[in-house]
Parts: C-alpha cells; sequence; structure tokens
C-alpha cells in the first residue's frame, strides 16, 4: 500500500541540524518501501520554489518571510491557498509535520484537517510549562493538535511531555525513536595504541547554556588535575566559547584541550574518532542523538540521567551522572576512565550493536505502522465539520475556546471560498517521479 | 507470560509503539488530585521574611533622598554628618572583619571624588531641575528592580552611583558634592553589606537594632520635610507590602503555580557547580 | 556541423560557372576567397600556392544551382556572410570588447568584460568551439592579405598585372641626400629633445610623490602636474608600440613571398589598436584643454576687477564673519539645546581664537581685493600656459588653503567626538561588568572593583552629561565642512572630465564602428540556413564605464549610508584624492618607464 505523504517543517536543507536529517531520512527510506514523499519548507535565500533531492524527494521551498531563527512569519489562515494548492497538486492523503516551534508546521496541521486529510506530528524536543515561551508554544499546540491523527515522539520522555503539554489521549501517541546512518559513524580501525594510558575524551555540543556548558568548564579542569594522561577535543560554538577561552587560559591549559570551534557535520565523525571517551553534559535532551552516534563510533559514553537520555543506550556503553552537578559528573569521568585504564571495558562491539538498535529502515516500518493504522480507522470515525468544531470547543480554558472556534470557523469559510474560486479540478496534477525498477 | 514493559528505546519489546507506561498514567491521575485541591509550598513567615529584607533595602535608597533633601533645601551642613558616618563605618568594620582593612579602595574612592565634585558641581546647571529628578527616579526605579533580582550586582552598583552622580549635580557647593556622594556611598553600598554581614552570622538582634534605628531615621524625616499625612500613608502602604502582599503571592502560587514534581521533570536542570 | 565563411564582396552577381576557392588555419573553419574563372583556377593550379598557404578549391558556382560544396560534410554546413574588414582603415572583428583601459588596470572597472553576445558566450560553454571561433575571426581579420597572396601569385602566372596592385609604393621623389640628412638631424634633435622631456617628467613625478609629504595627495594642482608628467612619459611608449603596429601593418602589402607566413601567425594584427586610441584620446584632450584655457583666462582676464570685488566681499562674510557668528552662537544654548555651560564656552572660546589668529594671519590678506587680482592673474596664466585644467586645480587648491581653518575646526571636533564614544562604549563595557580584551578582540567578562566601578561610572554619568555639547558643536562644524566639500567635489569632477573625456572613441564611435569592435553579432537569415556575421560596436555604456565608477565612487565616498555611519560614529572625512583618481589613471601604467629604458629602445629603433 503507497501512500502520498506531505512532510511540513520550517526546517530543511539548505539548514543543517537534528531535525532535518530526521526528515531527509526518514523520507527516504519511505521512498524506498514505495511511498512517494514529497517536502513543504520555507524558502532559503534564494532557494525557492521545487527542488529535487535524490531519489526523486521533491521539495517545496514556499516564499516567506522570516521573523527569528529561521521560523516563518506565523500567519494563521495566510499560507492556506499555495498549501491547499500543494496538497491537491500531489494527491497527498496524509500530512506530517515536526517541531513544535515551527509556524508551517502547524499551519498545515490546521489547513490540512480541513481539507479533510489525516495528520500526523512529530515533535524532537522537551519543553517545560513555567516559562513565557513554553507556555505559548504549549497554547499553539493544543490548538493545531485537537483534530490530529497521531503524534510520533522520540523518545518515552518525550512522549510523557507531550501529553502533558497538548493534553493528549495517550493511545495516540506513539514513540518511534531517532537514528543514525551507522556507514557515517564508523568507527576507526585502530591499531596498538601508541601509549595506552593516553585517553581522550570528546565533547561536540553547541556551547548554551542548556548544554551544560558552565558545567564543562567547572569540569574540565578538575578532570585535568587529578588525571594527567587525560586530554580533552572540545568541538561546538555557542555563546560560551567564550567562557571555554578563558577557562583554558586560567587554567594553563593549552597543550591539553583542543578547542575547535564549529564543526561541519561531515567532520563530527573524524572528532570523535580521536576520542576515547565522550563527555555529555547536557540540561535537557529529548533523545540525544549524539551519544547514539558517539557510541556508534565506539566512544564510551559519560553523561548526566536528564529527559531521555537514560532510554537511548544499553548500560555497558554508559556511565551515568546520577545528578547534574560538577562532582557527580567528575565523578562519573573517573569511573569512566578507570574503566579504560583497567581494560574493562571493550568499545570494539559498539558501532554493530548501535547498527542493529538503531536503524532509519526500522523507523521508516515503524512510521509506516502508524500511517496505516491512521488511514483505516478514518473509514469509521465521524469527521464531519461539526464533530470537528466540537472537538475544539472541548479544548482550553472559557476564553481559549472561543478562540479556537473562530479560528476554525474562519478556517473553514476560507477553505469554502477557495474551493469556490480555484475548484480543485483546475489545479493541475504534478506527475510523480518514476521509480527505478529493479 | 508477557514480559514486564521497560522504559528503553534500545531495548525491542514485545509492545505496540504507542505503549504508555502505566506508573506515568499513575503520575497524571494523582497530578489531577492534586491540582484539584492546591495547596502553597511556601511558608507566609518566609515570604514574609523575603519582602522585609526587599523593604529594608528600598528603606536604604530613601536615606539617599533625605540626605539630598537636608542638602539642598535645608542647606545643611554635611562635613559633620559625614565625618560621624565614616568614623562609624571605620570602627564598624575593624570590629566586624576583625581585620586590617586594605587602605586602597576607599582612598581612590575619596579622591577620585575629590577630584570629580568641582565637575559634578556645575555638570547639570542649564538643565532643569525636573528632568534631573526624572532621571533620577528612573535610575531608582531601574535600581530597586537590579536589587530585588540580584541583591549585589555589578549594574545595581552601577545605577546607584550614577543615581547619586545625577544627583550630586544639582548641589552647589564642592564640599556638598563630595560630602553626598561619600554619604550616599556609605549608606547604600557598605551599609547593606554590614547588614547583610549579620544576617550571615545570625546576629538577629543587631540587625533588628539597625532595622528599627533605619525605620526610625526614615520616618522621622519624612514626618520633619513632608508632614504627618504622607508618613502615615508610606507607613501603611510598607505594612501592606511587608504583611499584606504575601498572603496574595501566596495565593496566586496555590492558583496559578500548579506545581508538582512530575510538571518540572522537563525543565533544564539547574547546573550544580560545586 | 561547420561554417564556410563568405565575404559579402562577392554577392552572388550573374558570375557564370566559377570555382570557389577558400583558406582555412588549423583549428578554424574554411573561409571562401575568391571566386575563379576556368583560366584563373587553371593559373592557380600551377602556382602551388595551394600547399603553400593553405589555399584550396571547396567548391563550384554553377549560375543556375549556386553554390556547391565540395566537403565532407555539405549536407551540416551553413554559410556565414560577412563584410570584410578593412585592416588599413583599422577595422576588424573581435569576440572580445575592445579595452580602454590598460589590461593590467581592469580589475579597477571590473566587469567591463564578459558582457559579449549570448551567442558568443553559448559558444563559450565549450573552449573547443570558442576557440575555433576565435581562429575564424582571426582568419577573417586578415581577409584581404590572404586575397591579395592568391590575386599575386595567380596573376603573376597569367602575366598579368592587375590594377589593384599598383597600389605598392613607389615614392621615390624624397630620396635625395639633403632630405635623407635634414631627417637625420631632426630625428636626433626630436630623440635629444623626447629624452630630456622625459627625464624631467620622470623627475618631477618621482618629487611630488615623495613619501614624507606626498604632495599629489594634498593638492589638486600637484596631482594635475603628475597627470600631465605621466601623460608626456608614456607618450614615447605608445608611440613605438603603434609603430610597430604601423610595421606590421606593411606586410598587409606583401612586397617579397618570404615574410608571408611568419607574421599571420604569431601576432593578431589589431592588438595594438587600443594604444593608438589612448594615445590620440589624450592627445586630443590636451588640445581641447588648451583651448579652453585659452578663453576661461580670457575671461578671467578681461573680468579681473569685478571678480576680486565680488570674491572679496563673499570671502569676508562666509569665512569669516559668518563662522564666527556660529562658533559665537554655540555657546549661548542654540536652538534651546540646553548645553554644558562652561564645555560649550571652552570650545567656543577656541574655536573664536583660532578663527581670529586665522583670519589675522593670512585670510585677510589674501583675501585682499589687491592680492585677489594677482591670484586671478596667475590663474589665468596657467590657464592659458596649461590649460583649464591647471586653474581649476588651482582653485581647488586655493579654496582647500582659505578653508583651512574649518577643515581645522572640523578634525579637532570630530577627534574630541570620536574619544568621547570610545571612552563612553568601554564605560559601558564596565557598567554591566565587562571588558574588552584587545589582545584576543572580544568581550570577557569580568570582575571589576568596588573603586573600578565608581570611578568607571562617575566617569560615564560626566561624560553623558558633556555629550550633547560635543556632539553639537561636531555637528555644525561637519555641516561647514560639507558646504566647502562640494564646491570642491564639483571642481574635481569637472576636471576629471576634462581629463579623461573618451572623446576620440566616441568620434570613432560616430564616424566608423567597426573601429571599436565590441563583439560580434551572428543572425540567421533565410530561416536558418545561413548566417550574416556582424560588428557590435562598443556600447555607449562601455565606454563611460570608467566615468561611472568614479562617479559611484564619490558617492559612495560621500554620499552614502556608510558615510553617514562614519560622521556618526566620528571618523573624519576627508577626499581620498588618491582612490578617485585610480580609476582614471586607467589608461596609465602605474610606474612610468625608466629614461633609460626609453632611450634604449627609441635607439635601437632609429
Amino acid at each position: 500500500m503507497a501512500y502520498n505523504i506531505a512532510m511540513v517543517c520550517d526546517f530543511f536543507y539548505p539548514q543543517l541540524g537534528g531535525v532535518e536529517f530526521h526528515i531527509y531520512h526518514l523520507a527516504q527510506k519511505l521512498i524506498e518501501l514505495g511511498h512517494s514523499v514529497v517536502i513543504l519548507t520555507h524558502a532559503y535565500g534564494d532557494r525557492t520554489g521545487v527542488r529535487y533531492l535524490s531519489n526523486g524527494l521533491k521539495v517545496y521551498y514556499i516564499p516567506y518571510a522570516i521573523v527569528y531563527r529561521e521560523t516563518s512569519f506565523p500567519t494563521v489562515f495566510g499560507s492556506f491557498p499555495i498549501v491547499r494548492n500543494i496538497l491537491v497538486r500531489e494527491q497527498i492523503q496524509l500530512v506530517h509535520s515536526h517541531v513544535s516551534v515551527s509556524s508551517l508546521a502547524h499551519e498545515a496541521l490546521l489547513h490540512a484537517t480541513v481539507m479533510g486529510l489525516r495528520t500526523v506530528f512529530t515533535d524532537h524536543s522537551l519543553y517545560g510549562f513555567d516559562s513565557l515561551g513554553s507556555i505559548l508554544v504549549n497554547k499553539l499546540l493544543r490548538f493545531s493538535l485537537t483534530n490530529v491523527g497521531a503524534v510520533i515522539c522520540v523518545s518515552n520522555t518525550c512522549k510523557e511531555n507531550m501529553i502533558l503539554r497538548a493534553s493528549l489521549d495517550p493511545s495516540h501517541v506513539s514513540v518511534i525513536p531517532n537514528a543514525v546512518v551507522s556507514k557515517d559513524f564508523a568507527p576507526i580501525p585502530r591499531g596498538p595504541r601508541k601509549s595506552p594510558d593516553q585517553i581522550t575524551i570528546v565533547v561536540i555540543s553547541r556551547l548554551y547554556p542548556n548544554k551544560g556548558a558552565d558545567l564543562l568548564t567547572h569540569l574540565i579542569p578538575q578532570i585535568c588535575q587529578l588525571q594527567q594522561s587525560v586530554n580533552f577535543v572540545v568541538a561546538g560554538d555557542g555563546p560560551k566559547f567564550v567562557d571555554f577561552q578563558q577557562m583554558i587560559e586560567t587554567y594553563r591549559l593549552q597543550d591539553r584541550i583542543q578547542l575547535l570551534g564549529a564543526v561541519q557535520h561531515e567532520k563530527v565523525r573524524d572528532v570523535m574518532c580521536q576520542g576515547d571517551i565522550y563527555l555529555h553534559a547536557s540540561l535537557t535532551e529529548a533523545f540525544g542523538t549524539v551519544l547514539v552516534e558517539a557510541a556508534s563510533c565506539g566512544l564510551l559514553i559519560v553523561t548526566t540521567t536528564v529527559g531521555g537520555i537514560p532510554e537511548v543506550l544499553p548500560e555497558h556503553m554508559t556511565v551515568f551522572a546520577k545528578e547534574t552537578s560538577v562532582s557527580s559528573l567528575v565523578d562519573a569521568t573517573l569511573r569512566a576512565i578507570t574503566l579504560f585504564q583497567r581494560k574493562k571495558v571493550d568499545t570494539s562491539l559498539f558501532h554493530s550493536e548501535v547498527a542493529a538498535i538503531y536503524d532509519w529502515t526500522d523507523v521508516a516500518e515503524r512510521t509506516t505502522a502508524v500511517y496505516h493504522r491512521l488511514l483505516h480507522q478514518s473509514i469509521t470515525e465521524d469527521r464531519s465539520w461539526l464533530r470537528l468544531l466540537k472537538n475544539y470547543h472541548n479544548r482550553g480554558g472559557p476564553w481559549a475556546r472561543c478562540l479556537y472556534m473562530l479560528c476554525a470557523v474562519v478556517e473553514f469559510m476560507i477553505f469554502l471560498l477557495l474551493e469556490w474560486w480555484y475548484p480543485r479540478d483546475q489545479i493541475d496534477l504534478a506527475v510523480k517521479w518514476r521509480r527505478k525498477q529493479e | 507470560m508477557k514480559q514486564r514493559w521497560q522504559r528503553l528505546l534500545w531495548l525491542k519489546q514485545d509492545f505496540p509503539d504507542n505503549h504508555t507506561d502505566p506508573d506515568f498514567l499513575r503520575e497524571v491521575s494523582e497530578l489531577r488530585n492534586v491540582q484539584l485541591n492546591p495547596s502553597s509550598t511556601s511558608s507566609y513567615s518566609r515570604v514574609v521574611g523575603d519582602f522585609l529584607l526587599f523593604y529594608h533595602r528600598a528603606l536604604n535608597t530613601g536615606l539617599m533622598y533625605i540626605t539630598f533633601t537636608l542638602l539642598y533645601y535645608y542647606r545643611c551642613d554635611p562635613v559633620y554628618i559625614t565625618g560621624a558616618l565614616t568614623s562609624l563605618a571605620f570602627l564598624a568594620s575593624v570590629l566586624f572583619h576583625r581585620a586590617t582593612v586594605s587602605l586602597k579602595s576607599p582612598l581612590i574612592i575619596i579622591f577620585s571624588m575629590l577630584v570629580l565634585s568641582p565637575v559634578l558641581k556645575s555638570l547639570s546647571r542649564t538643565t532643569s531641575s525636573d528632568s534631573i529628578w526624572t532621571i533620577s527616579c528612573w535610575l531608582t526605579l531601574f535600581y530597586v528592580a537590579s536589587v530585588s533580582l540580584q541583591s549585589q550586582s555589578i549594574v545595581s552598583t552601577n545605577l546607584l552611583v550614577a543615581n547619586v552622580a545625577v544627583l550630586a549635580s544639582r548641589l552647589s557647593s564642592t564640599t556638598d558634592v563630595f560630602c553626598f556622594l561619600l554619604i550616599c556611598i556609605e549608606l547604600n553600598v557598605l551599609l547593606p553589606y554590614f547588614e547583610r554581614s549579620l544576617l550571615d552570622r545570625k546576629l538577629f538582634t543587631t540587625y533588628g537594632t539597625t532595622f528599627l534605628i533605619n525605620n526610625a531615621v526614615v520616618y522621622y524625616f519624612v514626618t520633619q520635610f513632608l508632614g504627618w499625612i504622607y508618613t502615615t500613608v508610606f507607613a501603611f502602604s510598607a505594612v501592606t507590602f511587608v504583611f499584606g502582599l504575601p498572603r496574595y503571592f501566596i495565593y496566586w502560587q496555590k492558583h496559578y503555580y500548579k506545581n508538582g514534581p512530575l510538571l518540572s521533570r522537563w525543565d533544564a536542570r539547574r547546573p550544580v557547580l560545586d | 556541423m561547420g561554417y564556410v565563411f563568405w565575404p559579402k564582396s562577392l554577392e552572388n552577381g550573374s558570375y557564370g560557372s566559377k570555382t570557389v576557392i577558400g583558406v582555412k588555419e588549423p583549428g578554424s573553419d574554411w573561409m571562401v576567397l575568391a571566386l575563379l574563372g576556368i583560366e584563373e583556377y587553371g593559373a592557380f593550379c600551377k602556382s602551388k600556392c595551394c600547399q603553400k598557404y593553405g589555399f584550396a578549391k571547396i567548391g563550384t558556382w554553377q549560375k543556375d544551382s549556386g553554390l556547391v560544396l565540395e566537403l565532407e560534410n555539405a549536407k551540416s554546413t551553413f554559410l556565414v556572410r560577412f563584410k570584410p574588414p578593412r585592416l588599413n582603415l583599422m577595422q576588424f572583428y573581435s569576440l572580445e570588447p575592445i579595452a580602454l583601459v590598460l589590461p593590467e588596470k581592469d580589475y579597477l572597472i571590473d566587469s567591463t568584460v564578459g558582457k559579449c553576445h549570448p551567442v558568443v558566450r553559448q559558444t563559450r560553454s565549450s573552449g573547443n568551439a570558442e576557440f575555433r571561433l576565435r581562429t575564424s575571426i582571426n582568419l577573417i581579420n586578415l581577409y584581404h592579405k590572404h586575397l591579395r597572396l592568391l590575386e599575386t601569385s595567380v596573376s603573376r602566372h597569367m602575366e598579368e598585372v592587375r590594377s589593384k596592385k599598383s597600389l605598392t609604393m613607389g615614392f621615390t621623389w624624397y630620396e635625395t641626400a639633403i632630405y635623407r640628412k635634414s631627417r637625420a638631424l631632426l630625428r636626433c634633435c626630436a630623440l635629444y629633445v623626447t629624452i630630456c622631456a622625459h627625464f624631467l617628467a620622470v623627475t618631477l613625478i618621482g618629487f611630488l610623490s615623495m613619501t614624507p609629504l606626498k604632495l599629489i595627495n594634498i593638492s589638486a594642482t600637484s596631482q594635475q602636474i603628475d597627470l600631465r608628467c605621466r601623460q608626456l612619459c608614456y607618450f614615447p611608449v605608445q608611440f613605438l608600440r603603434i609603430n610597430a603596429s604601423a610595421a606590421l601593418k606593411d606586410t598587409v602589402n606583401p612586397q617579397t613571398e618570404s615574410d608571408m607566413r611568419a607574421p599571420k601567425r604569431s601576432t593578431f594584427p589589431c592588438s595594438n589598436y587600443p594604444d593608438y586610441i589612448r594615445f590620440y584620446n589624450t592627445i586630443w584632450l590636451i588640445a581641447n584643454d588648451l583651448s579652453f584655457g585659452f578663453s576661461v583666462g580670457t575671461l578671467l582676464a578681461e573680468n579681473q576687477d569685478r571678480i576680486a570685488v565680488f570674491l572679496n566681499t563673499v570671502f569676508t562674510k562666509y569665512l569669516f564673519e559668518k563662522v564666527h557668528l556660529i562658533t559665537a552662537a554655540l555657546s549661548q544654548n542654540p536652538l534651546g539645546i540646553k548645553l554644558n555651560g562652561e564645555l560649550a564656552q571652552f570650545l567656543s572660546d577656541l574655536f573664536l581664537w583660532i578663527i581670529d589668529f586665522s583670519y589675522s594671519t593670512y585670510i585677510r590678506r589674501i583675501t585682499s581685493t589687491v592680492s585677489i587680482r594677482i591670484f586671478i592673474s596667475i590663474i589665468s596664466a596657467a590657464s592659458f600656459c596649461f590649460g583649464a585644467t591647471f586653474a581649476m586645480a588651482i582653485m581647488v587648491d586655493l579654496i582647500s588653503f582659505l578653508t583651512m581653518h574649518i577643515s581645522l575646526f572640523y578634525f579637532i571636533s570630530a577627534k574630541m567626538y570620536h574619544w568621547q564614544l570610545h571612552v563612553l562604549q568601554t564605560l559601558l563595557y564596565l557598567f554591566y561588568g565587562k571588558k574588552r580584551n584587545v589582545l584576543r578582540n572580544r568581550v570577557d567578562s569580568n570582575l571589576f572593583e568596588l573603586d573600578q566601578l565608581l570611578m568607571g561610572t562617575l566617569f560615564f554619568t560626566i561624560l553623558v552629561f558633556l555629550l550633547p555639547t560635543f556632539s553639537i558643536f561636531y555637528a555644525s562644524f561637519t555641516l561647514l565642512r560639507m558646504a566647502v566639500l562640494v564646491p570642491e567635489l564639483l571642481f574635481e569632477f569637472l576636471m576629471a572630465l576634462m581629463n579623461h573625456f573618451p572623446l576620440f572613441v566616441l568620434l570613432l564611435r560616430i564616424k566608423d564602428p567597426k573601429r571599436i569592435p565590441g563583439g560580434i553579432l551572428l543572425q540567421p537569415v533565410q530561416k536558418g540556413r545561413e548566417f550574416k556575421l556582424e560588428n557590435n560596436p562598443l556600447t555607449l555604456k562601455a565606454i563611460f564605464r570608467p566615468y561611472s565608477v568614479l562617479l559611484s565612487t564619490m558617492i559612495e565616498n560621500h554620499f552614502s549610508l556608510p558615510t553617514l555611519r562614519h560622521i556618526l560614529v566620528g571618523h573624519p572625512m576627508t577626499i581620498k584624492r588618491h582612490k578617485m583618481y585610480r580609476i582614471l589613471y586607467s589608461t596609465l601604467p602605474e610606474v612610468p618607464a625608466q629614461t633609460r629604458e626609453i632611450w634604449a629602445s627609441l635607439t635601437s629603433k632609429y
């Protein structure tokens, strides 16, 4: 059974990051499974219009104004005409949106629901409940996920967070983890080590406060003082970069710490392979793809236990720090170093183990199962507009409910207007990419 | 017999993808119960204590205006007050620190103020008084705000000094300017520091005495300058602030921040830099 | 697919049956040379010039059936008609626009090249095709030469001298001894005069651009002298080059058959035409300048008295009285803006003192009617002798000298304002606990001591209160300075116009556009069976490119957003004469040739 799927997200190539790779790899594997996938994103610079990526993955770069950090300007209804046109052109059955801070993703969910299509939403990150920004995002999620068919989260922690944030029915939320392209993160086959005591610890992280940059600047000098045979490689850039420079200068660790700055994505593996231990001090994490990548490169992982991290890797690959404190992390790092020094850990099998656990084909199959369930239950379910409106009415408090319903009614009206003004049968259908017959 | 579900992603388990942790469902239902019967987490007396500290700090700022009024409107001779306060400060520092005070810093401060006083004196002569009062008012507001956010930061000290400099530029003689600068720095930088150290050493009686003296001085001069009505208004609002507002705060905390350990599970953890 | 180039001079007349003779170079397409009758063709076959010069029979012309090509792939061959360029009239085809500036200075006015016609750009996509087109164009340029070769060899064998051959020069009347002697004497004199002039010019250039002073950056007059000297230095070089190309032109009229093949291959005969254009352009401009100079000088000399009186009142009023008034007003809360009294008084007194001083020392003397009259006579004399540009240059220098006090105010206030902003920025960092790390070029967070904080904040407050005063002074003097700069810039632009106007090129463009090719145009005719090769003359935009670049540089330097930003942060604003002229000097080499080299090349030539 082949579906026509539209993935919608503000973040996509040419920008590079976890979400962007997730969407790309998932789409590629879905195409391999025989589905047809198009991606909707906003225009990046002069990259506008329709582009094809490998295997006929079609990307619509819609020209939109950018507000902040590559997020498009939220217009609620403004994107309806073009999104409707694309969805009809491509004969989409199912809209799959990503990331809860992407306004394009939310708008597409709304439009697709009104057009009678099925919708899926994937979230990649955790949000709190007490800051202004997260309250706003949560309210928005509550609105746009009212009639969503299914939600996918990358870890159990993320799922539970999602259930509370958008008050969803737990059975609608599936957990499908991220994966890695294991051949891109293969360890370097190493010969006999020159000096068996010399241990290198790798840190790859954007140097932001919520990634534990402060912990790292306090922890690294302590480790360097306690263990003379340990060196560090720190890759990444961010507002805390200066703090790292200052730390190195204060403790005179120039010959023990390599501060690489921003590293291109394709170089990450080379940086990882320089080390034996990967140190992760993040204060919040939904899944921690970087941990999986590091383990795949054959590194022992030292990490905090925040968010979804404890679920991700088997115990023999990780050394956990119970608290997000410097002392706890120092303890864990020392334990890992001791493991290495006493040769009690064998990292040579990590790569194949990780490759067996996290595979994009597996992810794509599980996602397809979600699609399948969704498209088959839809026959029985009541999807009339009145029903949808009622759902909006039953969300939110006394004020929010009115706003939700107002938006929904306006959306319905715009839909009717568009159907009259630019009827479906006048929209050309796009020719699908012919697949190579094997 | 099915194996028990484990909260692990790397383990292939015989459960559907949309399986939910039963523990979590239980926690959620508990949370719903808790949210139906809200209760506060902080005790009234602690909140009052926090508000009291803030009130004290605001009183200290009031001392600055009192000094200014004395110098600007009543043309008092500031030399005696300055001498008394400075020797008091010196005495206190010797008594409580019990250490040799580094002379460098105070000397630099005093001499730089001596040098700059003549410049400050004429700085804002052509500017109208109203503009200066407005600037000073805003600076004070920012100062109080910055103090309430972080009790001792560079920004708050700088705002204070800027405010003092702006006010000092209205004074007529170089001596006045110098003395005013010195008094204000002693009252607003050294005195809070001294009071904090009292609290840290748990010398509550001494702290209470200081607090009372502080209050007495402020209210005495407010009565002198503005009359009884204003004093009553001030005192009443102070009492409301210290004892009334905490109740309101606790009410909101109960009803708005539906806290529970569950909801803060996904917040970014606070790094402990020990 | 191939092309055959067909000259338009062989229009399809009623020729009867003829043989088509073509020529080809390695890598080029065929070019038709001539249509030969039967007996001519017999002679052609006998003359054996086929192997020698690469001529060959490529087809026949029948009266009724037209052209029949006898090439390998005649079916897919297209005819391209062209009008043969006449090299002796300096007409030629070229793929790229002719270079009006020196090739090594092309980067200054970039993007002139590469504006070829789409057809050419299309062929450019494959290097091979471009090379083919290039060699073919080269061949077309040499059409007349090949034709002559063919005619010579054919006619020799037919023992019948054609009329065209009589063009070989037979001027023998001047080959007398007296003439030869006087010519040698003249040449010798000219040589020594040239060398002396060149030596003088080089010395002058060296003096004007001597490092500690760099007069050319300061004064417009020395800039003008420098330009003329450089032109003078370049004349012999250009002359030699043009003569070299003239010598090459002689080979188009072949005297002997032995030197035929060599020059045809070695150089493109038109490569020195740009030099010719530049040389005569310079000469024309100088002549033009002089003629302007006569009229301007006369005008000045005739109205000397009236101008002197007028200028005297203007200068006294605007350079002294008004400036005095403005400066005095600044100390008394101008426009109701509350300034710091003491500081404003101090600054105002300082500037007033400078005004009084400069007025009493030099402005009064220079602007007196008598001395203005003297200046005007100097200017008119310079205008007579050296041209109108010199008059303008002296004028510009005079203006900058007379407004020196305004520039001085401007620089002083800009410096103070800039310092103040800088200090404020530094103290602002201190205000929120940061410090600029000069060694690392970044802003570090830093814990300051109480005394540091206190002093910093006190200074900060004081400087904030003083900022309006400084900025008012700075703003008013910036405006004054702008008012002075505008006429100076206007004069400089006029000078640039008169010094570098592409007059000769424009006239050529009108007279014979084929002499300044700007690329080629291939047009399909007869439904794509044939093409027409035409010359694309150089566009006006390309001709005036240096001017548009100059104008945009001027606008960017004086009336743009970055300038405004510069003014706002107090960076001083100056006329960057060097930067402006770099573009216009694009027809002159960076370093003038040494006298020794000129001597060597001149003596070796003659």
